[in-house]
């Protein structure tokens, strides 16, 4: 209504949203876990292997991911290659 | 206070081959807790802010190990296969529930505090133990689904690859992040 008094908006922290948890999340593993002297570090077509066809790929692959950030990057490019291959497929 | 073992110019650590609890530590897992010790304490005192209790809670986890590793050779249950994967799951475990009663802690503080000055921080912190028990709890399929879903992935996308529903794949890492956040007693971030 005209002239009616506005309450003013409570500074109230707001829950998070899916996009900034999920961007969060992705962050924690891409840059949490350095890794310089690449420590364990599987082979990179074990890598592709668990992005492409995740099935048949080690599980010590996937345990190492969680604590490694180069190989967590590497991972994760060969997902978004994958991600693409299919959007372009669904076009 | 700086732990004696711990020297933060090197990077290296000594670890005892007992635990603060007095039990001891099987030389193997302890070669185990010294390879895989470097990253795992410096991740832990990130969270903690405490590099002695980082290292202290690296050898319960190690002594924890050794106590399971014994029984599973004594009885049918299988041998660990993956030492390295099962002492970090163990570590970060324990790390994770020091961190939930801190956290619970700072939330009372909180609560009687005017106001929060690294809310953000503290969010991302959340955010990164909630992954970090799913990855330590969870089987290989909800792990993978959590990591398309990080990636952009869409539920159709992932549904299709594991053979699942839409439905199916979102309830396993809606359930996934819920247990979590319930093991860990954090409620759904807020910033």
């Amino acid at each position: 209504m005209p002239g009616a008094r506005t309450r003013p908006e409570k500074l109230k922290k707001k829950p998070l949203s899916e996009k900034k948890l999920l961007e969060l999340g992705r962050k924690h593993f891409a840059e949490d876990f350095p890794n310089p002297k690449r420590e364990g570090c599987p082979p990179k077509d074990q890598l592709k292997l668990l992005a492409e066809k995740p099935r048949k790929a080690k599980e010590s692959v996937l345990n190492h991911i969680s604590f490694c950030s180069p190989c967590y990057r590497t991972y994760s490019r060969f997902l978004q290659t994958q991600k693409a291959r299919l959007s372009s497929r669904v076009k | 206070m700086k732990s004696p073992r711990a020297s933060s110019v090197s990077g290296t650590f000594l670890l005892s081959s007992v635990d603060p609890l007095g039990r001891a530590i099987d030389p193997l897992v302890l070669a185990v807790a010294y390879e895989v010790g470097p990253r795992a304490v410096a991740y832990a005192e990130r969270l903690l802010g405490d590099d002695a209790l980082a290292l202290n809670l690296l050898e319960e986890a190690a002594a924890a190990v050794s106590e399971a590793v014994k029984r599973k050779g004594s009885d049918d249950s299988g041998p660990v296969r993956d030492l390295a994967a099962y002492l970090f799951r163990t570590y970060l475990r324990k790390v994770s529930l020091v961190r939930g009663r801190q956290t619970r802690l700072d939330q009372s503080l909180r609560d009687k505090a005017p106001r929060q000055p690294a809310a953000k921080d503290l969010a991302q912190a959340e955010i990164s133990l909630l992954f970090d028990e799913v990855m330590a709890t969870y089987g290989k399929v909800t792990r993978q689904i959590v990591y398309r879903r990080l990636e952009g992935f869409s539920w159709k996308e992932i549904a299709t690859e594991y053979g699942l529903s839409t439905h199916a794949a979102e309830a396993r890492y809606s359930r996934a992040l819920a247990q979590a956040r319930k093991f860990l007693h954090i409620r759904w971030p807020r910033h």
